[in-house]
C-alpha cells in the first residue's frame, strides 16, 4: 500500500478538488488492482469503497479495449447517466481517479477539474 | 436351552474353524450351542456360488445368518468374515435373546425393502430350491417386462458372478489382509510390487491410463498363471530404487484389477438389485478410463439407481456399467441403498446442447 | 444457442487466468494489473519464490473454435472478494463453472465453500467442477478432506487435484463438467 504521508497529500488533493469545482460531488483515488487511497464526498452517502474497485475494474477494461484497437493509452472513461456523470481516468500506471457529479451539463467542468488534479497527483506520488 | 446351528457353503478351513471357535466360546454363551450336520439355523457363505443360491432361493423353516465380508443382501442377522470371536460371540447370544418362535419362523432372508416377501403358497407344495430360477429379481423383472429392450438389459441368466479369488485381484486383497509387501509377475509384462501398509504399489509402466496389451496382460491374468513373490520392505523398496519404479496409489492397481476381469459380471456377493450412488468423484487421474466412465461417475454421483437403470439412462451397455461399478466398489466409492431410496433427478437436455456439448469434448480431446 | 460459454471462478491466485491461457487459441484478452496487495505478497512469498505480480480486475478471455466453426468462449473471473459484482455479469448464460481453489491460501475449504455458495444458484440450474490448485505447494489439506465437505454438505460435484499449468488437468476439469452437464 501507499506510504501514509503520500495518503495524507491525496486526501488534501481531492478536498482542494471538491472546494475548487464546486459541482463534484465526490472523488476517489484508488490504485489499480482496486484498493481506495482516498476519498472525499459532499453530503451525499455514495458506497465509495465499492466504487473504488469498480473504478479500477472499468478502467482496466478502457487499458485493454483502447490496446485490442491500438489507439494508445486510455485517457480517460466517461459514463453518462440519468442522474448525472462519472469520470474514470489514470493519475498513472497504478493509481485511477474517479469522479463524478449530479449534474449532467457539467462534463466540461468535470472533466477539466478531474484532468488537472490528476496531473498534479501524478507529481508528487 | 439347546441351540443347534449349521453351516452352508463354507469351505472346508472355514468350517473347520466355525466348528473350533464355537467350542472356544462355549463357557462366554449364555446357552449351549452345539455344531450340527443339519439345523435350522445356518450360517450361509454369500461369497460362494452353493450359498448365493442357496439364499436366494428363500428356502424356507429355516433361520439364515448371511456371511460374508459386507453385508450385501442388507441381512437381518450377518456375521463378517473373516470369523472372530467376538461378534460371533454377540451374534449366538443375541440369538438366544430372540423368542422361540422368532427363530422358528422364517424370516425373510432377503431384506424386505428390496424384494417383496415371497408370496405365501396356498398350496403346502414346497418348491424344491434348485427348481426356481436363480436369476435375481430384478433382473428377471427386467426380462419379462415391456417388449422393448427385451433382454437388452438384463444380466446372464446363469447368474455368473465375477470371482476375483481367481484373479490377480484376488491375489492383491489376499496380500493387502495379510498385509504382506509382494511382486506379482507375469510373462511379459512388467511386475507390479505393493506395499500394504504404504498402500501404494509401484510399476514400471509410466502411463497407467494407456497400457499397452502386453502390460494390461497382469491385470487379466488368472492368478494361477502370476508368479507371487513375498519380499520384506526393504528388498521391495531396493527394486523400486533400481529400476526407477514409479509409484501409484493401491486403489489403481485394485481398479484395473477389476475393470480388466469382470467382464460384465457382478462381482461376488453383490446383490444385483440393490441401488447405488457414488460416494465421491473417482480420481480418475489415477484410475485408468475411458469416457464412457466419466459419463457413468456423472450419472452415479448424482443419481441413486439400479444397474440396469443406470445403463438405461447413461445408453451404455449393462457390462459397461457392471465393469465400472466392480471397480468402483473395489475402492469403496460407492454406497448401496435399499431400493426405496432410488432417487433419480429430473434431468432433460436439449439436443442442440447436447450436441454443442459434444463437440466441446471432441475439441479438447483431440 | 446463442452463446457458448464456460466461466472459471475461484479463490485469488488459484490459477483461473492460467488455466485458460493453456486451452485458449487466442491470446487471453486480461485484465491484469500489478497487485498492492500486501498481504497476499507476503504468504506466496513464504511459500512460492516464483511469487504472483497481478491479479485480474475485470475477467479473462480466451476462445476456442468447434468443428463446426462455433466458437467457445472461455471466462475468467477475478478472484479477491471485492471484485464480486464481475461474478454475476460474467456467470450470465454460461453453459456451466469451473471453480479453482489455491490449496496454498489461507483457508482452502473456506474458500471452496464460498464459492459454492456465491454460485449456488447457477450451480443448481446447471453444473460445476472443482479443481484444487497448487497442492504441490502445500499438499494438506488433501482431497479426502474436500470429499468429506462435500459429502457432509451433500454437494456432489467432481473435484480433482489440479496444476492450472498444464493443459491435461484443464481438460480434464472440463470432461468432467461436461459429463456433469450431460448425465449428472
Ligand atoms: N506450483 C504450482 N503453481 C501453480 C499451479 N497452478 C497454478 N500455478 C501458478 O499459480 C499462479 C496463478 O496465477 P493466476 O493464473 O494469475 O491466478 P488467478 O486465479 O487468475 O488469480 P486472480 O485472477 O488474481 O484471482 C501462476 O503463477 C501459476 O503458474 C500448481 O498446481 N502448482
Ligand atoms: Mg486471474
Amino acid at each position: 500500500m501507499l506510504a501514509p504521508q503520500l495518503i495524507t497529500k491525496l486526501d488534501q488533493r481531492l478536498a482542494k478538488l471538491l472546494e475548487d469545482c464546486s459541482v463534484i460531488n465526490a472523488a476517489v483515488v484508488t490504485t489499480a488492482d482496486g484498493h481506495m487511497c482516498a476519498m472525499r464526498q459532499g453530503n451525499q452517502d455514495y458506497p465509495l469503497e465499492r466504487l473504488a474497485t469498480m473504478g479500477s475494474t472499468l478502467m482496466s477494461l478502457g487499458d485493454t479495449i483502447t490496446a485490442e484497437l491500438k489507439m494508445g493509452t486510455c485517457d480517460n472513461i466517461i459514463s453518462e447517466n440519468k442522474q448525472g456523470i462519472v469520470a474514470f481516468m489514470h493519475i498513472n500506471n497504478n493509481l485511477v481517479l474517479v469522479t463524478l457529479t449530479v449534474q449532467k451539463n457539467a462534463l466540461g467542468m468535470l472533466l477539466s477539474h478531474s484532468r488537472r488534479c490528476a496531473e498534479e497527483m501524478a507529481q508528487f506520488v | 436351552m439347546d441351540y443347534q446351528i449349521t453351516t452352508r457353503a463354507l469351505d472346508k478351513t472355514n468350517n473347520v474353524f466355525f466348528k473350533s471357535m464355537l467350542q472356544l466360546i462355549q463357557n462366554q454363551l449364555t446357552q449351549k450351542w452345539s455344531y450340527e450336520e443339519s439345523a435350522h439355523i445356518i450360517l450361509v457363505d454369500l461369497e460362494q456360488p452353493d450359498g448365493i443360491e442357496f439364499w436366494i432361493s428363500k428356502p424356507r423353516d429355516v433361520f439364515l445368518i448371511a456371511y460374508a465380508r459386507q453385508n450385501f443382501y442388507h441381512a437381518e442377522w450377518f456375521l463378517q468374515k473373516p470369523l472372530r470371536i467376538q461378534p460371533l460371540l454377540q451374534l449366538l447370544n443375541s440369538l438366544a435373546m430372540l423368542q422361540p418362535a422368532q427363530l422358528l419362523i422364517n424370516s425373510p432372508p432377503i431384506t424386505a425393502n428390496q424384494c417383496p416377501p415371497p408370496p405365501k403358497p396356498s398350496s403346502v407344495a414346497s418348491v424344491p430350491a434348485a427348481a426356481l430360477p436363480s436369476v435375481p429379481s430384478l433382473f428377471s423383472k427386467a426380462m419379462s417386462g415391456t417388449s422393448e429392450g427385451k433382454n437388452k438389459y438384463c444380466l446372464d441368466n446363469k447368474l455368473e458372478y465375477f470371482e476375483p479369488s481367481i484373479y490377480l485381484l484376488g491375489l492383491l486383497q489376499e496380500s493387502l489382509v495379510a498385509a504382506r509387501p509382494r511382486r506379482f509377475s507375469c510373462l511379459g509384462s512388467a511386475p507390479l510390487y505393493i506395499l500394504p501398509y504404504e498402500n501404494r504399489c509401484f510399476s514400471a509402466v509410466t502411463k497407467m491410463q494407456q497400457l499397452d496389451s502386453l502390460q494390461e496382460n497382469l491385470y487379466s491374468s488368472y492368478a494361477k498363471n502370476i508368479k507371487v513373490v513375498n519380499l520384506t520392505p526393504e528388498e521391495l523398496l531396493a527394486e523400486v530404487q533400481k529400476n526407477a519404479l514409479r509409484a501409484y496409489p493401491m486403489d489403481t492397481a485394485l481398479w484395473l484389477a477389476t475393470l480388466r476381469c469382470s467382464h460384465g459380471r457382478l462381482i461376488l456377493g453383490q446383490a444385483p438389485d440393490s441401488v447405488i450412488r457414488l460416494k465421491y468423484w473417482p480420481n480418475f487421474v489415477v484410475l485408468p478410463h475411458d469416457t464412457v466412465h466419466v459419463g457413468l461417475a456423472a450419472f452415479m454421483l448424482k443419481n441413486t439407481a439400479n444397474l440396469i437403470t443406470i445403463a438405461q439412462k447413461t445408453h451404455t451397455t449393462l457390462e459397461t456399467v457392471v465393469d465400472f461399478f466392480n471397480s468402483c466398489k473395489m475402492i469403496e466409492l460407492t454406497i448401496e441403498e435399499p431400493a426405496s431410496e432410488s432417487r433419480l433427478v429430473d434431468k432433460k437436455i436439449a439436443e442442440p446442447k447436447r450436441r454443442t456439448l459434444k463437440d466441446i469434448l471432441n475439441r479438447l480431446l483431440r | 444457442m446463442s452463446e457458448i460459454k464456460l466461466v472459471f471462478t475461484g479463490s485469488a491466485g488459484a490459477g483461473k487466468t492460467t488455466a485458460i491461457s493453456t486451452i485458449s487459441e487466442i491470446p487471453v484478452i486480461n485484465t491484469d494489473v500489478r497487485s498492492n496487495d500486501f498481504t497476499t505478497h507476503l504468504i506466496r512469498q513464504s511459500i512460492d519464490t516464483s511469487r504472483k505480480e497481478t491479479i485480474t480486475v475485470a475477467m479473462d478471455y480466451g476462445e476456442l473454435t468447434l468443428d463446426d466453426g462455433q466458437k467457445l468462449r472461455i471466462y475468467g473471473t477475478p478472484g479477491q472478494q471485492r471484485f464480486d459484482y464481475m461474478w454475476k455479469i460474467l456467470i450470465k448464460g454460461a453453459l456451466g463453472l469451473i471453480i479453482l481453489v489455491d490449496n496454498a491460501g489461507d483457508d482452502p475449504v473456506g474458500d471452496l465453500a464460498r464459492y459454492l455458495d456465491n454460485f449456488r444458484e447457477f450451480i443448481k440450474e446447471t453444473s460445476a467442477v472443482v479443481g484444487i490448485t497448487r497442492m504441490d505447494l502445500s499438499p494438506e489439506p488433501n482431497l479426502e478432506i474436500y470429499h468429506e465437505y462435500m459429502q457432509s454438505h451433500g454437494i456432489r460435484l467432481p473435484i480433482y487435484s489440479v496444476d492450472a499449468r498444464s493443459r491435461d488437468s484443464v481438460v480434464m476439469l472440463i470432461h468432467a463438467l461436461v459429463a456433469m452437464l450431460e448425465y449428472g
